[in-house]
């Protein structure tokens, strides 16, 4: 008996440790955000705004960054929505079989590619193509790797419709457009923008294409870090590190909303 | 329930028919889409891998040539690369599938909201980008960094340990960020077995540790296996973590196909590279998915591959 005790007391430990592994370095990052001294360390002895100020105020490269990843998020999270919910509700229609599979596993195959290879193709493809280093690059890169999520997500959201609404709306004359857009789309409307908040967070924080893909005028706030870090470690690195954890919590709330933690986790 | 099934079937298919095939159409953007972009860069990026490379710039165009891939065999240099990229995917993978294991169980047993903040950290980590999540390992891992500080504060260790720089500093990047993608996939499986064959086993006298062990393990192999595909596909092309928590004897194959395109400008050789290591990582899931298939429970490989 008390050796079960201490057991089931060792296993207790030891996912505490495992949620504290998962957590640590964000509560790191936000710390070192708020520290008064130019070293990054953990605990931080000194705390300030400075570095904060400096990011709003002050250094024009970060602020630049801002825009492009502004820029390539909301391109990425207009383009994948408009993709992958069509795609979704197309292949909802089309009936079970050997076709339906066969475009299911083209539309979700990037998602297992490494991105190192997505990364080096496109590089080589946009460049051939001449838009290496384009807004309009880093925007069909991010769809690329969006795309699957848009479609699974939107997928689950279609085997919630009352499908007998759509029937009814056809039988009363509607026609498919009509009965789409007044009937299913307002059922599955938040699951839609859902998803493109989902391409948004992703967009956002997608780092190794868009280091391959932009160019000094576009490079995005996760390049900037990572060329930020090769020279040394830095503040400003904890301070946009937090700002975008934040912009990701902040868009991730609607879609938690719509799905529920749990549902999101054996979804994703 | 079986009868209800049926029914069910028969309704969608009607609702299908309702919405009528036409609406099928408009998979085509997307598969357009993919095709052009998708397709056509790995398409291309073949392609490159047989362009001869000139010391002037990118490419020869109009050339055919196996030089790239012959000299990539014969580059003991790259080989190293490679093999060391495989070991770093190998350990990084069976870390993962342990910690990601005994987490996913947790996150199954506990009750209603510490479930929810144990799923919601794995899902807060994996919105976070790459560089952030080993960014963030610096300064813990740093030889005066925060672990350093209690090792030598509490006189556990005499001086600093190299954390930082190194392999270890690699690994602990990597298994934090594969860990979401493990444990997820192991959650959901977990979420559809019946808790009561666990506690059957228990009833028939077998230890806390041995009912997990010999029911729940089984049964979560897709989920693992699943998981452990997209740790080691992923770790052993690591980019980012071995170039910040790393030194030059942790380059990846990745890190060697960055520097092709980006600083010496040879694309073929970083196309053949990359198109090597696919090749090779495809190879390796495969063995392991025949061997789960021949030597593990029945039934558990339905779905991949």
């Amino acid at each position: 008996m008390r050796r079960r005790q201490l057991g089931t007391g060792l296993f207790r430990a030891s996912i505490w440790l495992l949620l504290g592994f998962v957590l640590l370095p964000i509560v790191v990052v936000v710390a070192t955000s708020i520290s008064a001294t130019p070293d990054v360390v953990f605990p931080p002895e000194q705390l300030s705004v400075r570095y904060y100020r400096a990011f709003f105020f002050e250094e024009a490269k970060w602020q630049a960054a801002f825009l492009n990843s502004a820029i390539v998020a909301t391109g990425t999270a207009i383009l994948a929505t408009a993709l992958g919910t069509a795609g979704a509700y197309g292949t909802w229609t089309l009936s079970a079989g050997r076709f339906r599979k066969a475009i299911t596993t083209l539309l979700v195959l990037p998602l297992p590619t490494p991105l190192i290879v997505l990364a080096l193709a496109l590089s080589v493809y946009f460049a051939r193509l001449g838009i290496r280093g384009s807004y309009l690059a880093l925007i069909l890169g991010h769809t690329l790797v969006t795309v699957p999520f848009v479609f699974i997500v939107v997928r689950a959201v279609l085997t919630r419709v009352d499908w007998q609404t759509h029937e009814a709306a056809r039988d009363l004359g509607a026609t498919r457009w009509q009965a789409f857009r007044e009937v299913v789309f307002p059922q599955i409307r938040s699951g839609v923008i859902a998803a493109a908040f989902v391409a948004a967070i992703l967009s956002l924080h997608e780092f190794l294409i868009a280091l391959f893909l932009s160019d000094f005028g576009t490079r995005t706030l996760p390049v900037l870090e990572w060329t930020a870090l090769r020279n040394f470690v830095d503040p400003m690195v904890s301070v946009v590190s937090t700002l975008l954890i934040l912009a990701a919590l902040a868009l991730a709330v609607p879609v938690v909303v719509v799905f529920g933690v749990d549902r999101l986790a054996r979804l994703l | 329930m079986a009868q209800a099934r049926t029914r069910l079937a028969a309704a969608l298919s009607m609702a299908r028919d309702r919405v009528g095939t036409r609406t099928g159409l408009l998979v085509l953007p997307v598969v357009g889409f993919e095709l052009v972009v998708f397709a056509g860069a790995l398409g291309y990026l073949l392609r490159m891998s047989f362009y001869a490379s000139t010391p002037d710039g990118l490419y020869q165009p109009g050339t055919w040539t196996v030089t790239n891939y012959t000299q990539l065999l014969t580059d003991s240099y790259l080989q190293g690369r490679l093999l060391f990229s495989l070991q770093l995917g190998a350990v990084v993978t069976a870390i993962t599938l342990v910690v990601g294991f005994i987490y996913a169980y947790a996150a199954w047993r506990a009750s209603g909201r510490f479930r929810a903040v144990l799923l919601g950290a794995v899902l807060v980590e994996l919105l976070i980008s790459i560089v952030i999540k080993v960014y963030a390992w610096v300064p813990l891992l740093a030889p005066n960094g925060t672990f350093n500080s209690l090792l030598v504060g509490s006189g556990l260790a005499e001086s600093p340990v190299a954390l930082l720089g190194n392999g270890v500093g690699v690994v602990i990047g990597l298994v934090y960020s594969m860990l979401p993608y493990v444990v997820l996939a192991v959650y959901a499986v977990l979420t559809s077995l019946d808790w009561s064959l666990v506690e059957a086993a228990r009833d028939l006298g077998a230890s806390r540790p041995r009912s997990v062990l010999e029911v729940v393990v089984p049964q979560a192999v897709p989920g693992l296996l699943a998981g452990g595909i997209t740790a080691f596909s992923w770790s052993t092309v690591a980019f980012a973590a071995p170039s910040i928590l790393g030194s030059p004897s942790e380059r990846t194959v990745a890190s060697e196909a960055g520097r092709f395109v980006n600083t010496t400008f040879d694309w073929p050789r970083a196309a053949a590279l990359g198109i090597e290591a696919v090749v090779v990582v495809v190879l390796v899931i495969g063995l392991a998915v025949a061997l789960v298939r021949r030597f593990g429970p029945a039934d558990t490989t339905e779905g991949v591959l």
